[in-house]
């Protein structure tokens, strides 16, 4: 732990001892198609590597992250795009193109996701009265893109990112065995793993009728 | 659905807008001491209180009331710009601001301070009105800017201006160096105008029957109070 703070600018370990704080929530997701990054601020804001956090919409909310062995997974309320809503889309249209997209499992499944927080300076402006921020995002937990569901109903739709914990996740090994359980715990109702014996390790014994 | 409310500036008694910034406390910082935490989420709470309005505006007011579908229209605003100069107050309220003599009207140009001309026997020409362009590409959440323009230049501290129905308040004015809250919503491009003259707000009822009080107000001469709150959709 040492490590983290003696790494960090003279001004970070200042934030944190401050009685007030400039601070962004960071949400990063490496998609195959692309990094995106999105931060609880309602202006795009540049860390300092020059990457673009947009504001807003993306990240709508997150699941309680407790530090517990138990608890390993976090689930990331995400902003459903405008591509899939857009005026000239039917609604049957538009979860037709979300699904889709939700089915294609290699743009995230066991890729990262990282959840940070970012200080900032307090005075430091850029040219364009930014503020600067200092250090390094503060890791809070780094996971892996394990599913994602949307759910519609009347008045709302919801996309929900379910993230898995790299060290250990709930009650199944690091990357998961090809077995039913493990599949069914994944995507539930899935039956494909069920009956392939040399899945599941067991002799059929096939009924002789006597 | 935007339902522009400007027409009826000219009936406001009181407008009040407060920029509101959540902020959260995660604990304990390593002082020792609780720490409070912010980001730049600041959004604009709108309080604009109307006088009696009669006969034909009042109907209207109320047709209005219905396109509006509670809190799913849009509210435009007009924003009463007090203390500054601005483009509607004409270029003779601008000259006399910049303490150009009439002599310097009738010529058409102002002089050096010195009183002296150019070579040629004339001077510089005299500054015109018109709302204030930005000099430079500004991104999305900078809070400064550089105006241009005589208005721009004068744009006093504590008023307002407008880009794209986003507004903004001016914290510091120098020479046309503005910092402004909250941050830009949106880049604004090289030579775009901003509106200080007629600043625009668009805002949302905080609550579905926050346009109701308009039904009774006619007849009971309550006072009425709208409460905006920032819409972003554009």
């Amino acid at each position: 732990m040492s490590l983290l703070f003696n790494g960090q600018p003279a001004a970070f370990r200042e934030a944190l001892q401050s009685d007030v704080a400039k601070t962004a929530l960071c949400l990063e997701l490496d998609f195959r198609s692309g990094v995106e990054r999105m931060s609880d601020w309602n202006v795009p804001f540049l860390d300092a590597n020059g990457n673009e956090w947009k504001p807003y919409r993306g990240l709508v909310s997150i699941s309680p992250i407790e530090g517990s062995r138990s608890s390993t997974v976090v689930e990331f309320g995400l902003g459903i795009p405008w591509d899939f809503l857009g005026d000239d889309l039917q609604p049957l249209e538009a979860r037709g193109l979300l699904l889709e997209k939700i089915g294609d499992m290699s743009d995230y499944a066991e890729r990262v996701a990282k959840l940070s927080i970012q200080y900032f300076s307090r005075d430091a402006k850029d040219a364009f009265g930014r503020p600067v921020p200092v250090g390094s995002p503060f890791a809070l937990c780094v996971l892996a893109m394990a599913s994602v569901r949307a759910s519609f109903s009347e008045t709302r739709a919801e996309l929900i990112l379910t993230c898995e914990s790299f060290l250990a996740r709930a009650g199944a090994p690091v990357h998961s065995y090809l077995t039913d359980r493990d599949q069914q715990r994944r995507s539930l109702g899935d039956n494909g793993l069920r009956y392939v014996a040399e899945v599941t390790s067991t002799s059929q014994i096939w009924t002789t009728w006597d | 659905m935007v339902i522009d409310l400007s027409e009826f500036a000219d009936r406001r008694i009181h407008e009040n807008f407060r920029l509101s910034t959540p902020t959260r406390s995660p604990g304990r910082a390593l002082n020792g001491r609780e720490q409070i935490l912010a980001g730049e989420n600041a959004v604009w709470i709108a309080r604009w209180n109307l006088t009696r309005i009669k006969g034909a505006a009042r109907l209207r007011l109320l047709a209005m009331a219905d396109d509006m579908r509670g809190r799913f229209g849009s509210i435009r605003l007009s924003v009463c710009n007090r203390g500054t100069l601005t483009a509607s107050d004409g270029v003779a309220a601008l000259w006399a601001s910049l303490n150009i003599s009439q002599a310097e009207i009738s010529d058409g140009f102002t002089r050096y301070s010195d009183d002296t001309t150019f070579t040629d026997g004339t001077g510089f020409a005299l500054p015109q009105g018109g709302e204030p362009k930005v000099s430079a590409t500004t991104p999305a959440g900078a809070t400064r800017l550089t105006l241009t323009g005589a208005i721009g230049l004068q744009l006093s501290v504590g008023s307002f201006f407008s880009h794209d129905d986003f507004l903004y308040r001016v914290a510091e004015n120098d020479n046309g160096q503005i910092r402004f809250n909250p941050p830009l919503r949106q880049a604004i491009s090289a030579g775009a105008e901003v509106q200080v003259s007629n600043p625009t707000f668009r805002g949302r009822l905080t609550d579905d029957d926050g346009f109701a009080l308009f039904e009774e107000y006619y007849r009971r001469l309550q006072p009425v109070e709208l409460v905006l709150v920032e819409d972003w959709t554009r």
